[in-house]
């Protein structure tokens, strides 16, 4: 009798991945065809003009719910410095940019070592800005240096942050899950349409952006500024010379994407990435 | 009546025989409450005979066991398809506070797992030549099962054999080599790979500047130090070149497509080595020379480059050294073993007979090389397959075509270039021989412990002065706002 008991506990015990997995599939085969119909809608003309909030998101795998709670925790944490809180940036540098003034240039076949290296102690500068506009901490969670012809590198720095504002309540979520949505900073056809890129530009950015999450939060209860994205823009020697003298060459690109934990069965989520590119382009970031 | 004497005594008798037998049967009963009501819930008759063969426990173990084996199995191997940022995500804690408290030297360590050499079968027959490792040795005519025939005192090199003495010379800068003299004889030898590994380690400072530069991105990317290892360049490897040919004075032209390597002679008495000249794709020696013996080399990749797996010239010139070869279909041939042929490119052959990623490589190589103009033309040519090419310039630089007096396995750790000796001819061992190497920025001889060891003290010093001195600076500690 016993034994009976333990073969039907063992095999219940498999099945449930089996039957997971199973259920999983059909809802990817479900999407995969809702999918397509938009796509063939888009093409076709006949969407709703709203691209990407149209497209509805892949179905959550059987192992995303580890992912998702950890995503929870690490967001909703005012102190935790992880992947879904950042601020990204991405720059031009020679490595000049990275020697000590006293210190000689090194070896032209070591240069992108030293690039590589000493990139993180150069990008944490850039951590002074976001604690002035958003943070109480910020960390570099990690660089990536691209060699771009002779002593150029293009620098790609993840800031993690602690928010120094107000996330909002969670608590009152009950079955949530984060919808993100995203807006971009001066729409431009050319770089130098792009406000030059200064420190005080990044900053009016961070600023604006924790400004539409505080009245996303008013709407919704919460807000997270998932990731700021900072890019730099150069504008070339051809297009320089036809700009009026004293043009900065640095241009200052830039999205944001907002995090908010609602009860999708409550609040649709087309509906906040609607709300959320309404109040970015409203706003005239 | 009821005074009858005998059945009175009649029924005394019965009436004892019926205590005696209630008697017995009390006698039988469990004492006791609890052994009374034990016996009331049994039913059981006695144990029923039980054969050896219906105990079912162990055939049902044995398939739970196989069960669990099958998931288990099927479990570790989609675990290991998963994508490691997957993994990376799910299994690890949040990235919190890294403050570089983790990252010092001494979090550099290496552990060697051990690298054979020479591995595969000893003989393997490929659309693209023998692929031989020792002791098979390749010949002229066909292969011999043991280089021992032709090698007296044979010793297998190993990459832990160190050189007598290794010397310098600056390889050509030029697309071209010394034409053999009328009076010499050119020995031609163009293989894939050696298979013996090298005793020696050569890479430039590029090539070691790469090295630490993808390892201080990987480790910048996710602020994980983690092991550093003791490659820059690939692992140089060596052939075993015997030479009995006394007719003239040789000309030995070494080429090989794969990785650097050591091209170790051994000449029979009566054989002189006038010239050696070798080209190769990155730094390569040569053994064993003679007194007299003068030495060149091409290092084809200053002249071109790769693309898709595929050699290219750097210029549209005629400068393409880079080794080809035609396919070599002697396994599909009806031909006896040590009677290969070298036929011209059979691709009906090949489509018949190869599966779609062979088919992908034939095509991949049928394409050719695009503007070009192969060395001797003075007109662009359409894509022009590169065995072509090469065989131009080849033809231009040494007056002959590139399959002249050839020897060509895919890989060999022998090769006998010459008729094969009455007797075996003395096999000098590398510990007693210099090797004349291509000039680079490093060139490391001794065991493969202290050359790795070396390698990795290079590359944790160079990742230290990038570092500013400190490996802390890969990973700064966090900003944070000063607390009132």
């Amino acid at each position: 009798m016993s034994m009976r008991i333990i073969s039907i506990a063992v095999g219940t015990v498999m099945a449930i991945p089996m039957i997971v997995m199973t259920v999983w599939g059909a809802q990817v085969s479900m999407y995969t065809h809702e999918a397509m119909a938009v796509n063939q809608q888009i093409i076709d003309g006949t969407d709703d003009q709203s691209a990407y909030s149209t497209i509805p998101d892949i179905p959550r795998g059987p192992l995303d719910w580890l992912r998702d709670r950890r995503e929870r925790n690490e967001t909703t944490s005012a102190t935790d410095l992880n992947n879904n809180r950042k601020v990204t940036i991405v720059e031009y540098h020679t490595i000049s940019d990275v020697m000590q003034p006293d210190e000689a240039l090194p070896n032209p076949a070591y240069q992108d070592v030293f690039m590589a290296a000493r990139a993180p102690g150069l990008m944490i500068n850039a951590c002074e800005n976001v604690l002035r506009t958003m943070a109480t901490k910020c960390d570099v969670l990690g660089t990536d240096v691209t060699p771009i012809g002779t002593n150029l590198y293009r620098v790609r720095a993840y800031l993690a942050y602690a928010p120094d504002y107000d996330l909002g309540d969670f608590s009152t979520v009950a079955n949530g899950d984060f919808v993100n949505g995203y807006t971009s900073f001066a729409e431009a056809g050319y770089i130098h349409e792009y406000p030059a890129d200064t420190p005080e530009q990044r900053a009016a950015y961070m600023t604006q952006a924790v400004e539409i999450c505080g009245r996303l939060r008013a709407e919704y209860g919460n807000c997270t500024v998932a990731n700021v994205q900072l890019d730099q823009r150069i504008i070339g020697d051809d297009d320089l010379a036809k700009l009026p003298p004293g043009t900065q060459p640095e241009r200052l690109e830039g999205q944001v994407s907002y995090a908010i934990f609602v009860d999708e069965t409550q609040i649709d989520r087309k509906q906040i990435r609607s709300r959320i590119e309404e109040l970015g382009l409203h706003d005239g970031i | 009546m009821a005074d009858d004497p005998g059945q009175m005594e009649f029924a005394a008798r019965l009436r004892r025989i019926e205590e005696r037998r209630l008697a017995d049967l009390e006698a039988q009963q469990p004492k006791g409450r609890r052994a009374r009501k034990a016996q009331e819930k049994s039913y059981d008759l006695g144990p029923a005979p039980v054969a050896r063969g219906d105990d079912v426990r162990l055939r049902n173990g044995i398939i739970w066991a196989g069960i669990f084996a099958v998931v288990g199995g099927a479990g570790f191997y989609g675990y290991k398809q998963m994508p490691e940022d997957y993994l990376a995500s799910l299994m690890t804690m949040p990235s919190g506070d890294a403050s570089g408290a983790g990252f010092s030297a001494a979090s550099l360590s290496w552990s060697r797992s051990g690298s054979p050499q020479n591995r595969g079968p000893v003989r393997e027959e490929t659309t693209w030549g023998p692929s031989l490792n020792s002791p098979a040795l390749m010949t002229i005519d066909g292969y011999e099962n043991d280089v021992q025939a032709v090698a007296a005192h044979f010793t297998l090199m190993t990459d832990d054999t160190p050189p007598a003495a290794i010397t310098t010379f600056a390889r050509n800068s030029d697309c071209t080599l010394r034409r053999p003299a009328a009076h010499e004889k050119l020995v031609n030898i163009r293989m894939d790979d050696a298979a013996l590994r090298a005793p020696v380690t050569a890479f430039s400072e590029g090539e070691l500047g790469q090295a630490v530069f993808n390892y201080a991105s990987a480790v910048t990317e996710r602020m994980r130090l983690h092991d550093l290892t003791p490659y820059v360049a690939p692992e140089m490897r060596a052939v075993d070149i015997y030479l009995t040919d006394t007719s003239a004075p040789l000309y030995l032209l070494l080429q090989n497509n794969g990785d650097g390597t050591v091209w170790n002679l051994h000449p029979a008495p009566g054989v002189t080595i006038a010239h050696v000249a070798s080209i190769t794709p990155y730094t390569s020696g040569v053994a064993g020379g003679q007194a007299d013996t003068t030495y060149e080399a091409i290092r084809f990749a200053d002249f071109a480059y790769t693309s898709d797996g595929k050699w290219l010239p750097n210029e549209e010139g005629g400068c393409y050294p880079v080794p080809q070869r035609t396919r070599y279909d002697g396994w599909t041939d009806a031909v006896p073993d040590n009677e290969p042929e070298r036929d011209a490119i059979q691709t009906q052959v090949a489509e018949e007979i190869a599966g779609i990623s062979f088919r992908n490589d034939l095509t991949k190589r049928s394409e050719g090389i695009n503007f070009v103009r192969p060395a001797g033309q003075t007109d662009w040519q359409p894509p022009t397959p590169e065995y072509v090419v090469y065989d131009a310039w080849f033809r231009t630089t040494l007056g002959v075509s590139a399959d002249f007096n050839l020897i060509s396995p895919r890989r060999a750790a022998h090769i006998l270039a010459g008729p094969m000796p009455t007797t075996p001819i003395p096999h000098r061992p590398m510990a007693e021989t210099t090797i004349h190497m291509m000039q680079d920025d490093y060139i490391l001889a001794g065991t493969l412990e202290t050359r790795e060891a070396e390698v990795l003290t290079m590359k944790a010093d160079l990742l230290l002065l990038a570092a500013g001195g400190d490996l802390a600076n890969l990973d700064p500690a966090p900003m944070e706002v000063p607390t009132q």
